[in-house]
């Protein structure tokens, strides 16, 4: 945006002389002159009001002692109608005529000059009038555009408003209308495998099984678009100490199967002294799971996973290190925005997630005041690293309810019949 | 057992629950709507109603709302059985005066459980 005040500068002020004696107008334009200003005369209080009807001046010279209407009600006039008001009004006066004076500024008038005028002080009492007159004017149009600028930020904070209002809409009725069928899905899914409408013939149970499997990803899938849209209910972090070696353990133990049936390495270093991060043990246990089961799905058969934890700085660091495919430079930050999957070829279609592991991941650590980033080289494999704030032993952090963050994993709570 | 009043209007969600509280060794009454469920409500006296919320013309907050404003019908547990199951629905739903609430898709386990506890609250 440019200056709002510049179209002020280099422009020479425009000063009204007002007074019915021509030689005494003709003497303060010889003094004005070789001040660079542009000079306008009136001859009367009714010219020159007739003159400001569609000329602004800069600053009015008004004598005081005119035939028909004098000089205080002209200042007047021009201090009461609001495109003059601002113009400053020099009056004009008798060589110590005190009342005189105090006539005009009570009218309203700035300043006053008596006569005859001295050059010296003419010229000092314009130019700082002047002065105060442009700073006005530049404060005005600061104003100005400065209401300008709100009343669009009004309108677009009001557009977007609407905007969200019907993207609540749309997910509200998106999500009551997927419950409704996915009800009866995984319902009478249930029904028949229990072999309650007869017996079910082993290709059978696993059809039913593949029903189920896309019915709790289906679930998954609305629960997760609800969660990153934050109209999901919300569960407070409950923050305690934790010790990270047996998080760890725990996590190897739910992957290593998948990892073995993708033909993958999956190595847990724990930390040779026991170390202990504040966090919220279920948010933890899964940003871990997700890591894992995402380098599961992104390494390739014979590679390698391994998990390490270390203590840096006040900070518990927990890294995930595959041999997978890695992601390009410009991807790396990508990867944590909703819905991005970089290279979606490389997953089968039951593996196949909608994006949203790690930018949930990534929120759910900077809410339990740490971090998530990647280091990745395309081609030879990702690194991701968790960060989670140290918590020096386990009777240093008494359990904190943090209400901060508005998000839940909220298949929890009220899970599937697939699940 | 219990007697059940299912309010529902989705057919095979209506079949389905039917199934599993008959599985469960209650007896159970059916209305597709609101109007219908109220006028049920009031001559059958069941032990519970198990009250979908979307429901066509009369919704099911409305619906529970003239049930426990009515001295006949107010001791009669009501859970709602919904797929309305975003951020402020449940308390919207327990303010309405719902007594329990089940979000679908309904886990038949979860479901039984919930059932069998508001009718032993409803029967102490």
């Amino acid at each position: 945006m440019t200056d709002p005040t510049s179209q002020l500068a280099d422009v020479a002020p425009r000063i009204l002389i007002v007074d019915d004696e021509r030689r005494n107008a003709e003497l303060l334009k010889l003094m004005l002159t070789p001040e660079g200003y542009v000079l306008l005369t009136a001859t009367s209080g009714e010219d020159a009001l007739a003159l400001l009807a569609d000329q602004q001046p800069d600053l009015i010279l008004l004598d005081v002692m005119m035939p028909g209407m004098d000089g205080y009600q002209v200042a007047t006039k021009i201090k009461q109608h609001p495109s003059t008001h601002n113009i400053p009004v020099i009056m004009l006066t008798a060589l110590d005529d005190r009342n005189a004076r105090m006539l005009g500024l009570n009218a309203g008038a700035e300043d006053f000059l008596t006569k005859p005028v001295d050059r010296a002080e003419l010229c000092v009492r314009v130019r700082n009038l002047l002065r105060l007159k442009s700073y006005g004017d530049k404060l005005r149009v600061a104003h100005a555009a400065l209401a300008v600028a709100l009343t669009e930020a009004s309108e677009a904070r009001l557009m977007a408003e609407h905007a969200n209002n019907a993207k609540t809409q749309f997910l509200r009725a998106m999500s009551h209308e997927l419950r409704t069928p996915l009800n009866a899905i995984s319902g009478y899914t249930e029904i028949l495998e229990m072999g309650i409408r007869g017996v079910v013939n082993p290709a059978q149970v696993k059809d039913l099984g593949r029903i189920k499997r896309a019915s709790a990803y289906l679930l998954r899938l609305i629960n997760d678009v609800l969660t990153i849209a934050r109209l999901e209910g919300a569960r407070p972090l409950h923050l305690i100490s934790i010790a990270v070696n047996p998080v760890l353990s725990e996590v190897e133990g739910l992957c290593i199967l998948q990892a073995k049936a993708n033909g993958l390495e999956l190595k847990v270093a724990e930390c040779q002294h026991e170390i202990f991060a504040t966090a919220d043990a279920e948010r933890f246990q899964q940003i871990l799971l997700n890591l894992v089961t995402n380098a599961i799905k992104f390494t390739p058969k014979d590679g390698s996973i391994i998990v390490t934890a270390d203590d840096d700085s006040g900070f518990v660091r927990v890294r995930v290190k595959d041999t997978g495919v890695g992601v390009r430079p410009l991807d790396v930050e990508r990867v944590f925005e909703p819905f991005v999957q970089v290279d979606r070829h490389l997953t089968s279609d039951t593996q196949q997630g909608v994006g949203l592991g790690l930018s949930i991941s990534r929120e759910l650590a900077r809410a339990m005041s740490g971090d998530l980033t990647l280091e990745s080289v395309e081609g030879i494999g990702s690194t991701f690293t968790l960060t989670l704030p140290i918590a020096s032993d386990i009777s240093a952090a008494p359990p904190t309810e943090v209400a901060a963050l508005q998000m839940e994993q909220p298949a929890r709570r009220r899970a599937g019949i697939a699940s | 057992m219990a007697r059940v009043l299912i309010i529902e209007d989705n057919a095979a969600n209506m079949t389905l629950a039917t199934f599993l509280l008959q599985s469960a060794g209650h007896s159970v009454l059916t209305a597709s709507d609101a109007e219908t469920g109220l006028t049920l409500t009031r001559a059958e006296q069941p032990d519970m109603v198990l009250m979908d919320i979307q429901l066509p013309g009369m919704d099911g907050l409305e619906a529970t709302a003239l049930l426990k404003s009515d001295a006949a019908t107010r001791s009669i547990p009501v859970v709602a059985l919904t797929a309305l199951a975003m951020k402020g629905d449940e308390e919207r739903i327990r303010a309405a005066g719902c007594d329990g609430y089940i979000a679908k898709p309904l886990a038949y386990r979860d479901f039984l459980a919930t059932i069998a506890t508001h009718l032993v609250k409803a029967t102490t």
